[in-house]
């Protein structure tokens, strides 16, 4: 047995295996394309057989066998261009043309006498190279249009239809140029092989080669589907999930997820090709595996969902494939992908959709997990600010009411000694100022609770800004002497005047609270633009930044004041921000811990009221 | 009077309805005498406190944080240390470990509005305690309570 004929046995062999794998899956999964696949390497592996067999059995090759293998040999043409019907639109006439050059074969063969005569097999050679070069560009765009194991796949079987129409061509070398037969049936030997080889690999792929081949689409979505729990919403989740099945796949893709309550399955971005909300009875496809929980594959969505078919087809959905999404026993809800046209090897694609449903069931299993913790943690943390806010204000209410009980006591104590006595001035003095600050304090209560409906009353006249900045620092109750003051020019607007005291002498004693017994507290005004620029600076604590966006929020203090040491509700800067904001101005702080803060207040002087919501 | 050692024993006698009549009075052997220190944050108390035990015959020292108490205890020697925990610069629990450290031992008497007064006055170790806003009979009872006589904790 020299080379050539071992290559030779080695192709047909493989022919064989070939027809064997195919024909069982066929058997096992009887579709149009399954059964073309089969006939198309039966019809190779008897061409191929035939000889030896006969040859085996002591049989005599008679004409009539040749012509029958001839036959079939050239219905292999055919058979290809069949194939590639069943996965995308092939012209009329082309398939015309098919037709007629294997109706011409068959004369040819059945009417000349073998020999052929050389015109006559030159025929049926670019007959049969024509129609294999062709079907293998048809692959070739077939597998440009999938992705995954089916891209791949689809690629090898366009590899071995060029390679069969190459082995066709060098074949005819030998009839043309006969002096180079040697050579020409080296190549074409050789060139069989590595289309048996090919297609051996893309029609019955070994499984060792199909998880290989869809290992980068997996990993790929892998690594990004570790991060997918922490995006900030489930929607932007599923939006990436749905791009990443479909990447995998080279199709469309829509996430539904179940809805208890209404039993439905509702879909988000299904760019009008299938329905929103899929409810129990409708027969539709995606709720059908919800049902069963098995991925199923629906060649024709039309033919599978008659009721919907119009709609189907206006959509241009062709092929649906659907996968569970179900974490343990929960049934989270299901990924459908959908195409246009229907790629090779669905049931490839539908075990790596199965395979990125369960990905993605741990996904949003964690998500919802993810949710579940800050539900917890958002209500644990509602229910101590509350809880905090109760207690600071009881102790701030207290604060004064004990002045206001023990001071009037002691009245009431020297009245019992002696009526006749005055009461004690500076007693009485007392009694009325902690009973200002008790409404005082109450008031901030209040406000606040108006800030947060949106009814704090505004009263706007003619004030001069600069000049209240003054009055308020001079009252200041804690320490005026802290206090420098920059606002002579005269800063003029239409301002609540209770309202703007009101702000300025919360950020001043602010400022004075968490600065210590002695540090200073600038306050400057100045004009500027068509508003008034109000800072109060301070270098006490500060805030720390991750405190700065949340520090105008109700009962919300910076995370370095420690209660225990700085009385305060943590009210005064959301009622200054209610304040400003009704005015239409802005507020804002500039802050670095341990060196100080500087809040910032801008009020348009003709500001438009806020619309009240 | 019946000495409480512990001064946790029980909550505070409450305010009998109808308001308390004025009747608590320190004996008059304790006139004069060792002085009480009050520390306090807020000035309006501070006065409140100091207008009151001066007309009980008590001598009243103020201090309005930790810092101030521990400086006004370098010079004196309390009978009591009226102590509110809320306080700027050094609050009340910085002041007792302070004051522990010194091994000073006046009776101290946690004065608080919060509602964690006799935590508070357990964790720092105090005497007694007594809720902010009180009755002052209930006041100058717990005072007479624990302070110091004769030089002898009570």
């Amino acid at each position: 047995m020299n080379a050539l004929q071992l290559i030779q046995g080695l192709t047909n062999t493989l022919f064989v295996i070939s027809f064997v794998l195919v024909a069982r899956s066929a058997w096992r999964q009887r579709s149009r394309t399954s059964i073309d696949i089969a006939l198309f390497f039966g019809a190779l592996a008897i061409a191929v057989v035939q000889a030896p067999v006969f040859q085996l059995l002591g049989i005599p090759t008679i004409g009539a066998t040749t012509a029958a293998v001839s036959l079939l040999v050239m219905a292999l043409p055919y058979l290809m261009l069949r194939l590639l019907t069943d996965f995308t639109a092939v012209p009329l006439w082309l398939k015309t043309g098919t037709l007629g050059g294997l109706i011409a074969a068959v004369i040819l063969i059945v009417a000349l006498p073998v020999p052929l005569d050389p015109a006559a097999t030159l025929f049926l050679i670019a007959y049969f190279a024509a129609v294999s070069l062709f079907v293998a560009t048809g692959f070739v765009r077939l597998a440009r249009r999938s992705a995954g194991v089916t891209r791949r796949r689809t690629q090898a079987v366009a590899a071995g239809m060029g390679l069969l129409g190459l082995a066709v061509l060098a074949a005819a070398a030998t009839t043309v140029v006969p002096s180079a037969a040697g050579v020409a049936s080296g190549v074409t030997q050789v060139l069989a092989l590595a289309a048996a080889i090919t297609w051996l690999l893309g029609f019955a792929t070994p499984p060792q080669l199909r998880r290989y081949w869809q290992e980068p689409e997996l990993r790929a979505f892998l690594e990004r589907a570790a991060t997918l729990p922490r995006l900030p919403t489930t929607d932007a989740i599923l939006r990436e999930l749905e791009r990443g099945v479909g990447g995998s796949l080279g199709a469309r893709a829509a996430i539904g997820m179940y809805e208890a309550p209404s039993g439905v399955l509702s879909f988000d971005n299904t760019d009008g090709a299938l329905p929103k909300v899929v409810a129990g009875d409708s027969g539709f496809l995606a709720w059908r595996v919800f049902a069963s929980q098995e991925a199923e594959f629906f060649p024709d969505a039309a033919r599978a969902h008659p009721q919907h078919a119009a709609a189907y087809r206006a959509a241009g959905v062709g092929p649906v494939l659907v996968a569970p999404i179900t974490a343990g026993s929960r049934r989270i809800g299901v990924i459908e992908a959908f195409a246009a046209h229907r790629p090779m090897f669905s049931t490839d694609d539908l075990s790596l959709l199965q395979l990125l449903a369960d990905q993605a069931a741990v996904i949003l299993e964690s998500r919802a997990l993810i949710d579940e913790a800050a539900r917890v943690k958002g209500q644990e943390e509602a229910a101590k600010l509350k809880e905090d806010f109760v207690s600071a204000a009881a102790h701030d209410l207290k604060t004064p009411l004990t002045t206001l009980l023990g001071q009037a006591q002691i009245l009431e104590l020297r009245f019992g000694r002696d009526p006749a006595l005055a009461p004690h001035q500076p007693g009485v003095a007392r009694i009325a100022r902690e009973a200002r600050r008790l409404s005082a304090l109450v008031e901030d209560l209040l406000d606040a609770s108006r800030v947060e409906d949106g009814k704090l009353d505004v009263r706007r006249e003619p004030i001069d800004v600069a000049q209240v900045v003054r009055e308020v620092a001079e009252r200041s109750r804690s320490g005026h002497d802290r206090i420098v003051v920059e606002a002579t020019e005269r800063l003029a607007g239409e301002f609540d005047r209770r309202r703007l005291e009101q702000l300025i002498d919360n950020l001043i004693e602010n400022g004075l609270k968490y600065s210590g017994e002695t540090g200073p507290v600038q306050v400057r005004a100045w004009r500027d633009g068509g508003a008034v620029h109000l800072t109060v600076n301070d270098h006490g604590i500060g805030i720390p930044p991750d405190d700065i966006a949340g520090i105008f929020e109700r009962f919300r203090r910076a995370s370095n004041v420690d209660a225990k040491h700085y009385a305060g509700i943590g009210l005064g800067l959301y009622i200054c921000r209610g304040i400003v904001e009704e005015h239409g101005g802005q507020i804002w702080v500039e802050s670095v811990v341990g060196q100080g803060s500087t809040f910032h207040v801008l009020l348009p002087v003709n500001a438009e009221e806020r619309p009240s919501s | 009077m019946v000495p409480e050692p512990l001064g946790f024993a029980s909550d505070p006698p409450r305010l009998p309805p109808g308001g308390a009549p004025w009747r608590a009075r320190p004996d008059e052997g304790s006139v004069g005498g060792k002085p009480i220190l009050v520390v306090d944050d807020d000035p309006g108390i501070l006065a409140m406190l100091r207008d009151l035990l001066e007309s009980e015959g008590l001598i009243v020292r103020t201090a309005s944080n930790g810092e101030e108490a521990l400086a006004a205890l370098s010079e004196m020697a309390p009978s009591l240390i009226l102590l509110d925990m809320r306080m700027p610069v050094l609050d009340g629990w910085g002041f007792a470990e302070r004051y522990r450290a010194q091994a000073l031992a006046y009776p101290i008497v946690v004065m608080t509005a919060a509602e964690s007064a006799k935590r508070w006055a357990e964790e720092i170790g105090a005497t007694g305690y007594i809720a902010k806003p009180f009755d002052v009979n209930e006041l100058l009872q717990t005072i007479e309570r624990h302070r110091e006589k004769d030089g002898k904790p009570n």
